[in-house]
């Protein structure tokens, strides 16, 4: 995989940019995912990842191979997601409407799916839970955890992300654990 | 941190299964002692658990359509068969670019190539050229046409028809007329004719059983062939004894039907 990507951004920095699509389709759930998981909706988060992958072809050529691609640009997503969560500060109510057309769609969905009442309503509760606590974690707590436990991020991708030493992100992590589990009081 | 314990800085590294296996040890003994540490691990391990079942919403499809749409109109997702010619394109722009004079030698090679194929199929008609009948066979026979293949046919029914007449030889019956002889005597010159005409042919029969056999024939045909004429019944009782100990006619027939194979 890293080694199609490096391929692939070689060719896409030689200026071939259906390489560079090829990249984007690869990347475009995943980037989108995380910047859902940061920003909270999905509204937000497409204006995220399209920036993302735009920024991420304009600086193309800054993007040394030590790292790798992937890690490039979560850090762009991560960067942007946050600076969007700071700046645009969207009305809570489109915010909770966005949510509650998600939410609708996704009962529809589920119950196609045949996913049964009980386990529906039990996913509900759990992930409306787990959100309202992520909320009132820090940035950097919020980052660290979405990286390790929604996208499988090891410590050391999570600190070549987020720009930091490994020991700080186990220390976010295990702040964001102990606020969750205060928030949640579990 | 919120425990009391003076090892309770390690409960991060603990945590992301950082440490080396003595102090992963060390630590899990510490927690077996430690009530403070280990209440502070339990809670933060169900934390963990809740975080790793949590199911993220999944987007709209309107809002997956838009998000799709405005990318592709950014960085248009071709077909990877269609980027793979591009890229094996631009990769060839890139040796005529840097490598003009090789690219010269290979396309004049690929002019020179396709010119021989076109005068190799369109001027150049094979003459008497040996033609593999039977590639698969035992017996390969390198023949001209097919004519050569009924000649070898021919002959070896004929030889047949020899030595059976040869097997049923009375020396002291009458009732084979030495007119029959004669005739069978021949047979037998004619068939050492043919056998050198196959052979002038170039008709190369690449069977070890087939050449051994036909060096015995060859000579049962000679040895006919220069016998007086008043000697042949003799000459035929002595040759009845060779074919039926080494079994000419068995070994005939076997062979015929290898040649009907081929035909």
């Amino acid at each position: 995989m890293a080694d199609k990507d490096k391929r692939l951004v070689k060719q896409a920095q030689n200026g071939d940019r259906s390489a560079f699509g090829l990249l984007v389709k690869r990347y475009r759930m995943q980037v989108l995912y995380l910047a859902f998981d940061i920003v909270g909706n999905y509204d937000d988060a497409q204006d995220v990842a399209q920036e993302t992958f735009i920024r991420a072809f304009t600086r193309l050529h800054q993007y040394e191979d030590r790292a790798k691609f992937s890690t490039w640009l979560y850090r762009i997503t991560v960067n942007l997601a946050l600076d969007t969560h700071r700046k645009k500060k969207r009305s809570r109510q489109d915010a909770l409407d966005t949510r509650v057309r998600e939410v609708e769609a996704l009962s529809i969905r589920e119950e196609f799916e045949g996913a049964h009442p009980d386990e529906r309503v039990e996913q509900n509760e759990l992930r409306k839970v787990l959100e309202d606590g992520l909320d009132k974690l820090t940035e950097n707590q919020r980052t660290a955890t979405v990286l390790k436990y929604f996208h499988q991020k090891s410590s050391k991708e999570i600190a070549e992300i987020m720009g930091c030493a490994e020991s700080t992100v186990r220390i976010h992590i295990y702040r964001a654990l102990q606020n969750l589990k205060n928030t949640i009081n579990y | 941190m919120s425990t009391k314990c003076k090892y309770s800085h390690l409960l991060p590294l603990f945590l992301d299964g950082g440490m080396s296996n003595s102090e992963h040890d060390d630590f899990t003994s510490h927690l077996d002692e430690c009530k403070d540490c280990s209440e502070s691990l339990n809670g933060l391990t169900s934390i963990e658990q809740m975080l790793e079942q949590y199911n993220r919403q999944e987007p709209l499809v309107e809002i997956l359509y838009a998000y799709q749409t405005r990318l592709a109109k950014h960085f248009p997702i071709t077909n990877r068969f269609v980027a793979a010619w591009r890229r094996i394109s631009n990769s060839w722009n890139w040796i005529w670019d840097y490598h003009p004079r090789m690219m010269t030698i290979a396309r004049a090679s690929a002019f020179v190539f396709i010119g021989v194929l076109i005068g190799r199929f369109v001027f150049y008609t094979p003459v008497n050229e040996p033609e593999m009948l039977a590639s698969n066979a035992e017996i390969m026979i390198l023949a001209p046409d097919s004519k050569d293949v009924h000649l070898v046919n021919e002959f070896f029914t004929q030889s047949e028809i020899l030595l059976l007449a040869i097997k049923h030889t009375d020396e002291n019956s009458s009732a084979q007329q030495t007119s029959d002889l004669k005739f069978e005597k021949q047979l037998a010159q004619n068939l050492l004719f043919k056998s050198q005409q196959l052979q002038e042919n170039m008709i190369v029969l690449q069977d070890q059983e087939l050449k051994a056999f036909l060096e015995k024939l060859e000579l049962v045909l000679l040895e006919i062939s220069n016998t007086e004429d008043s000697e042949i019944r003799y000459i035929f009782t002595e040759l009845k004894k060779i074919i039926n100990n080494t079994k000419m006619v068995n070994q005939s027939k076997q062979i015929q039907k290898k040649i009907e194979k081929l035909i």
